[in-house]
């Protein structure tokens, strides 16, 4: 049987879901390239794909909102449609975060290179793995990997503490410069942030799959 | 939401109870149980051929009419079957009312149309029967179209206005149960959208039942869908739950259009 226009249409959406999780990565992948490096000169890039990403977006948006109207879809075509939209705004937010870490960057320029953290490159690791689980959990409608990247968040959220915590009692011990310890502080936050949004996503992609919310539920214990 | 879960909430109006019907050696309905909710909206929704018409008929034995219909089980309506020997088919019928697919208004002017269950073996003084009548109308959403022309023939209204003509006239005789068989596939957006209106209104006072063949009607109006399939009851629960998540992967595939 032929596919029909609405299957066909909820594929082009989904490509396109597809398209901004990818450039979403590209902005990751170069602004930890950026913070690694401490080359600034890699802004540029970054700032070109989140404008892309935007307006990818918006196209998505657009999209599914057309094919609410038009086709007035229910049951996992209109979970479908509702998610893709949840996670394309997740997704274009990943990119403003990235925005906010050159920033952050920008700002100790007088005191680069500096050598960031443990915990940083491990936060970095654990956000990019976050996002790859979420969207392959929403691509591949699977619960199973939205369960996995939500878990993985409590790790993240302890990294950012565990940063929060050391600096701040290395700047009343006198150990650092001041400046230098809001830098990896702000730093952990907004990685924090962008694993959130990670999360965000897998819990929109396990509401496509099961049909249930989970935003706001505990995760430990039985839930998921 | 099986039958004990919607009646733990719910104050059963109908209760269904292994309801097999046959026409001749063909089985259309087969071994089906579901508590209708009182003063809810319950749709029936299915396939063409699944027996949806069937079982809303069989509500208030319409199909006695059928000559080789043969029904098992019981109905219960507020704890009596219907299907016992000794009831009363004129009360059952008149505390079971339908609209059917296609509006079906007499050759008579308004007024005689929705006095007509009323004049039936009563004698009503002029006054009483002005006074239901125009309750009927009200109820139905009517009476401000057509208040001035009481008199003119029905079948001069427009197909939407018929259509409300006869759900006055099936409130006329104070039904406690309404069913709809399809009653919007015969009439445009705007008629179908005021008939709607007025069943979420009916529900206040009615138990209402509707057949219908629009996935998107049934979403709208209705509180609890059933969803029938060759005869067979295979998912019946509220309807915000069959139609953003629903249990049974038939009842997906039907109300996605993946079906067949």
């Amino acid at each position: 049987m032929t596919e029909r226009t609405f299957d066909l249409e909820l594929n082009e959406l989904r490509e396109k879901v597809a398209y901004l999780a990818g450039i979403t990565r590209r902005v990751l992948d170069t602004s930890s390239q950026l913070l690694t490096e401490q080359d600034l000169s890699l802004r540029t890039e970054i700032v070109r794909l989140e404008k892309e990403s935007d307006l990818l977006e918006n196209g998505i948006q657009d999209k599914a909102s057309t094919l609410m109207a038009r086709y007035q879809p229910v049951a996992v075509d209109l979970r479908f449609l509702l998610a893709s939209m949840n996670i394309a705004h997740e997704l274009e937010r990943i990119p403003d975060q990235c925005l906010n870490l050159v920033q952050r960057l920008e700002e100790v320029r007088a005191f680069l290179p500096v050598k960031l953290p443990a915990e940083l490159y491990e936060m970095i690791s654990r956000v990019k793995e976050m996002l790859t689980l979420a969207i392959e959990a929403y691509l591949q409608k699977e619960d199973r990997l939205a369960s996995q990247t939500i878990g993985l968040d409590v790790f993240v959220d302890d990294l950012k503490t565990l940063v929060m915590n050391k600096y701040l009692d290395r700047v009343n011990k006198k150990e650092i410069d001041p400046p230098l310890a809001v830098f990896f502080i702000l730093l952990s936050r907004h990685l924090e942030k962008i694993g959130d949004l990670a999360k965000n996503m897998a819990e929109e992609a396990y509401y496509l799959v099961r049909g249930e919310f989970i935003k706001h539920l505990l995760t430990s214990g039985s839930r998921l | 939401m099986d039958k004990t879960d919607i009646n733990a909430v719910y104050k059963p109006k109908i209760l269904v109870e292994d309801l097999n019907l046959y026409y001749g050696q063909k089985q259309v309905l087969k071994s089906i149980s579901l508590a209708i909710p009182e003063n809810q909206v319950t749709a029936i929704i299915g396939p063409s051929g699944c027996g949806k018409s069937t079982f809303i008929r069989a509500l208030n034995r319409m199909n006695d009419l059928i000559p080789e219909a043969r029904v098992e089980g019981k109905i219960l309506i507020d704890d009596e079957n219907i299907y016992d020997r000794d009831i009363d088919l004129v009360a059952l019928r008149k505390k079971v009312g339908m609209v059917f697919q296609k509006p079906n208004p007499f050759p008579k002017s308004i007024f005689d149309n929705v006095a007509y269950g009323l004049t039936i073996g009563h004698h009503r003084g002029k006054a009483s029967l002005e006074t239901a009548v125009e309750k009927s109308l009200r109820q139905a959403a009517l009476w401000e179209e057509i208040k001035d022309r009481l008199e003119q023939n029905a079948l001069k209204l427009s197909g939407g206005q018929q259509q409300r003509l006869c759900i006055a006239r099936t409130l006329a005789v104070e039904p406690e149960i309404i069913l709809f068989d399809e009653p919007c596939s015969a009439i445009d957006p705007i008629a179908t959208s005021k008939v709607e209106e007025l069943i979420h209104q009916l529900k206040k006072n009615y138990t209402v039942v509707i057949v219908t063949h629009n996935m998107q009607q049934a979403a709208r109006v209705s509180d609890f869908t059933a969803f029938l399939w060759l005869g067979e009851l295979i998912e019946y629960d509220r309807t915000d739950k069959i139609f953003t998540n629903p249990a049974n992967k038939l009842t997906e595939d039907y109300i996605t259009g993946r079906f067949g």
